[in-house]
């Protein structure tokens, strides 16, 4: 991101288990696609897991923090967010400014996270790129009842044993995911606009079971796995103009 | 990630000796002539025991002393082997191990795991159903006598006259379960110095407590208080009770003369809802410390434990230990509410944190409810996070740290709003 707020470049890498060497790849990727070296970054802010493990940034923020900043800056009238990744989910009220008013996440397990969706995919045999799509091609979803990756693919080998076309299934699994999602939301209290961050946001069918579920639509950033990233970097943006005696925004 | 250096109260580390110097006594009272009474829920039975010369063995706080101590996975695993599921309460599956603990394995095992069988059991009931069926386990187990102290639900201020007398009537009969069990009578004057023994020292504890909380940066950490329940349950109604206490409230008293925090920073003050989370206890100690955050109260350091005072007469120690047995435990969500929004008042506190036990359904039953009403009523936010109080593979730091550092930013960020306008 310049001065200006613009962003210039941005890159997603597959890190596996948390590790720094992959957010240095993603570094210097991000700098050959912005043209730029690496003298001319002043300020790094790191967020997510692992956001300390990271020793290159300045400063590190919570994700929390950082998709409501992104997300706010995006679209200044948005109130709540639903960012779900591959390892946990959350739901971030925001007050009129922009600033986390509350926020809850998922519990210890993988339920309503990306990783559900993942181990349902393996379990049915089908690409993940491809799950959401599926989804919304099904006319009679499934009922899948769990919310735990574990129960859960147990429970849709029940299913396809009863004889529920896979289409079904993984319409029901969407639902599951997105009942999760809602039960959430309205705990911290459904204020529109709705925006939803995170990989998951990618998933069409995923957007819409919850779309769904809460009565409302959601509102989409065309990479939604970088809003948090974004938020991490206007932070950075204001701890540069601060330490450069500029005024800070 | 270097822990900044925390400031512990010198007088707590007595509390150590005090608690293996106890166990030590517990584990030798049979060879001594002691009856042996396992007991769960409240300590509110203790003064009766240590008034009859009556060993005990306090089950909650074994657990939790276990867990405190990482020695709690094998006595789980006993109670696992024995059949009980991994989704009870760990405090129950923790005290059960050392209940089922093998015969065969009790040469050279740590002593900590061998506790002397009782001779009767006895727990004061806050309304917790497993407690009950974890008595009663224990009861079939070692076939012994069972007797059950039960604190009604008090659902608003004038019912907890009604709920001290009924208690009151439950305490008497116990002192007549106890003579039977004994073949002995109860010295009543002997109970009374028990008690006035337990009105002082936990004036004092109450006292000291009172005053961290109220001075900003606060002397004390959390951590602390939770250390401090040992010399409740180890100490109460004897003299040395009363010194540990004394001389907490003084070093308290002295540091707040001198404005001494316990942190290098406090930039955070929280209320601790919930259960401690035992086996994690150095962690959080150490992340807290390092984001500056303090827990300045909680619900189970300060509103248990003989949290009354003014309501102990020595004189009438029956109805002492009532009053003292209508706790935050026993409340109705309004009542809890109402006492939390006091503390955070009376505190400054700047946000909640509550511990999600994933093994206990009483304790985090009502806390969607006491959250919200908090935050709505005060305007300060607050956050949930799973652990368990004793079983540790409940409990995910990384993810628990995500949310405790979101909160804190969260609580910056109104702060520098405060400041800017």
């Amino acid at each position: 991101m310049d001065g200006g707020q613009r962003v210039l470049a941005y890159s997603v890498v597959n890190q596996g288990l948390v590790n720094e060497e992959a957010a240095q790849n993603s570094l210097a990727e991000a700098i050959v696609r912005a043209g730029i070296s690496r003298e001319d970054i002043s300020t790094i802010v790191t967020t997510g897991y692992g956001r300390d493990l990271v020793k290159f940034g300045n400063r590190s923020i919570t994700e929390i923090t950082c998709h409501a900043a992104g997300a706010h800056h995006l679209r200044p009238e948005i109130r709540t967010i639903v960012d779900v990744g591959g390892q946990d989910s959350k739901v971030i009220a925001l007050d009129d400014r922009g600033r986390v008013a509350t926020f809850r996440m998922n519990d210890k397990c993988a339920a309503g996270t990306g990783r559900f969706l993942e181990v349902m995919a393996r379990a049915l045999g089908v690409e993940l790129a491809d799950f959401g799509r599926i989804a919304l091609q099904s006319q009679n979803p499934a009922p899948v009842s769990s919310f735990c990756a574990v129960f859960a693919e147990s429970e849709v080998v029940s299913l396809a044993a009863k004889g529920y076309p896979k289409i079904d299934i993984i319409g029901g699994i969407h639902q599951a995911i997105a009942r999760r999602l809602s039960s959430m939301v309205r705990a911290v209290g459904l204020r529109e606009p709705v925006a939803m961050t995170g990989g998951v946001a990618k998933n069409e069918g995923a957007v819409r079971a919850l779309e769904q579920a809460l009565g409302v639509e959601i509102v989409l950033h065309p990479e939604p796995q970088i809003v948090g990233a974004l938020g991490a970097a206007l932070f950075a943006l204001r701890s540069s103009a601060a330490s450069n005696g500029a005024a800070v925004r | 990630m270097e822990a900044r250096e925390v400031k512990r109260l010198a007088s707590i580390s007595q509390i150590g000796k005090v608690t293996d110097a106890f166990y030590d006594e517990l584990r030798h009272a049979p060879e001594n002539g002691k009856k042996v009474a396992w007991c769960g829920g409240y300590p509110t039975t203790f003064p009766i025991l240590r008034a009859m010369d009556i060993a005990y063995l306090f089950e909650d706080v074994y657990a939790a002393t276990a867990a405190a101590r990482h020695k709690e996975s094998k006595l789980q695993q006993v109670s696992a082997d024995a059949g009980y599921l991994p989704e009870i309460c760990s405090y129950a599956r923790t005290t059960l191990g050392a209940a089922y603990f093998p015969e065969a394995e009790k040469a050279g095992a740590d002593p900590y795991y061998l506790m002397p069988k009782p001779d009767f059991l006895i727990y004061a009931d806050i309304g917790c159903s497993m407690l009950t069926s974890w008595s009663d386990a224990g009861r079939r187990h070692f076939k012994t006598p069972m007797f059950a102290v039960v604190t009604p639900y008090v659902w608003t201020k004038a019912d907890e006259q009604d709920s001290i007398h009924d208690l009151t009537r439950q305490y008497g009969e116990l002192v007549t379960f106890l003579e039977d069990m004994t073949h002995r009578r109860l010295d009543w004057d002997r109970l009374r110095q028990v008690m006035a023994n337990v009105k002082e020292a936990i004036t004092y504890r109450i006292g000291a407590m009172e005053t961290a909380g109220r001075a900003v940066p606060s002397p004390v950490t959390f951590f602390d208080w939770a250390a401090s329940i040992g010399g409740v349950n180890y100490a109460i109604g004897t003299p040395l009770g009363v010194e540990l206490f004394r001389n907490i409230n003084t070093e308290v008293e002295q540091r707040v003369a001198r404005k001494e925090g316990a942190l290098p920073e406090e930039r955070v003050r929280l209320y601790w809802e919930g259960h401690m989370c035992w086996p994690y206890m150095r962690w959080w100690g150490d992340t807290l410390a390092d984001l500056g955050v303090n827990i300045i109260a909680a619900k189970y350091t300060h509103g248990h434990f003989f949290h009354r005072p003014d309501l102990i007469d020595p004189a009438k120690p029956l109805e002492s230990l009532a009053a003292n047995s209508v706790t935050h435990l026993s409340y109705s969500i309004d009542l809890l509410a109402e006492e939390i929004m006091r503390l955070c008042r009376d505190y400054s506190i700047d946000a909640i944190l509550c511990h999600y036990t994933r093994t206990c359904r009483i304790f985090p039953g009502p806390f969607f409810e006491v959250l919200d009403t908090v935050s709505r009523k005060l305007g300060i936010p607050g956050t949930f996070f799973e652990g368990d109080v004793a079983d540790a593979s409940f409990f995910a730091p990384e993810q628990a740290r995500t949310r405790v550092e979101a909160l804190v930013e969260t609580v910056l960020a109104r702060k520098a709003d405060v400041a800017q306008a």
